[in-house]
């Protein structure tokens, strides 16, 4: 199957465009007030990163990131730190704040689109203005792609796009990203 | 397709949200007390504005937060958008 997809997509796009999974990635959710101090508080005592309260955007440090979802929940994302470890020491730096942690990582994977005309394969599906001017590094959103919602992420010092969807979505994207490489630029 | 400015997100396309109905409609505070009539117009009456219309929009495949859209019903043409809150409408 694998085989079939990317034979596929270097005849397409002369092997230009790469469609890969990123795996090992740990998925936490956090939802609480900002103005709460421990809440803010938490985030950069486990992942060492500021809480992003401006719409759209992400914190990120060398191995982990932090989404902004709403104004009171985030996505935290690490390749380092187990999804335990976040959720405990969250709990923990939170302490009696009104808060919720939840593990995701079993419910999300993330895509990384890369390569020339990853943008007008995106735009295929994507009502959103991608243009770099719009949407580049540090931002983020949240939308639906191919009528399936994720959460887009433009990498641009890559040419990449990364695209966390929940897992059950993840095929599905998987095969649309596929066919509509077939006629990107 | 109607291009709604989200609170918080900002413009996004009309498929990314859904619509709630007239806002502004408030929950009878003691519904043991009230008539079944009082109850139904609660429960089911609507004003079906023409013109200028108050509704509550769901961002659902972004934030998931409420907010309110005046709206022409005529032309379509939104008027104002305003945060849950803003105008005394529970959070």
């Amino acid at each position: 199957m694998a085989d079939i997809l990317r034979s596929a997509l270097h005849d397409a796009a002369g092997g230009r465009l790469q469609i890969a999974e990123v795996p090992g990635l740990h998925y936490v959710n956090l939802r609480g007030e900002p103005a709460a101090p421990n809440v803010p508080g938490a985030v950069t005592d486990v992942l060492k990163i500021g809480l992003p309260l401006q719409p759209n955007t992400l914190g990120a440090s060398e191995t982990a990131k932090v989404y902004w979802l709403g104004p009171d929940e985030w996505l935290l994302a690490s390749l380092s730190l187990s999804a335990a470890e976040i959720v405990s020491g969250l709990r923990l730096s939170l302490g009696g704040v009104h808060a919720a942690v939840t593990d995701l990582t079993s419910g999300y994977t993330s895509i990384r689109l890369r390569g020339a005309g990853c943008r007008d394969v995106l735009a295929k599906g994507c009502t959103l203005d991608l243009h770099p001017r719009l949407f580049g590094d540090g931002q983020c959103a949240q939308t639906l792609l191919a009528r399936a919602p994720v959460l887009i992420e433009p990498l641009p010092a890559m040419d990449a796009y990364q695209l966390i969807v929940r897992r059950s979505y993840a095929d599905y994207l998987w095969h649309w990203l596929h066919d509509a490489s077939r006629w990107a630029a | 397709m109607l291009l709604i400015t989200c609170p918080w997100c900002g413009p996004r396309a009309e498929t990314e949200f859904s619509c709630g109905g007239e806002a502004g409609i408030v929950r009878p505070t003691a519904p043991d007390t009230v008539s079944d009539a009082e109850w139904a117009d609660y429960l089911f009456m609507r004003s079906n504005h023409r013109g200028l219309h108050r509704e509550q929009w769901w961002h659902a495949h972004g934030c998931r937060r409420w907010f309110i859209v005046r709206r022409d019903t005529v032309t379509y043409r939104i008027d104002g958008i305003e945060k849950l809150g803003a105008a005394g409408e529970a959070t």
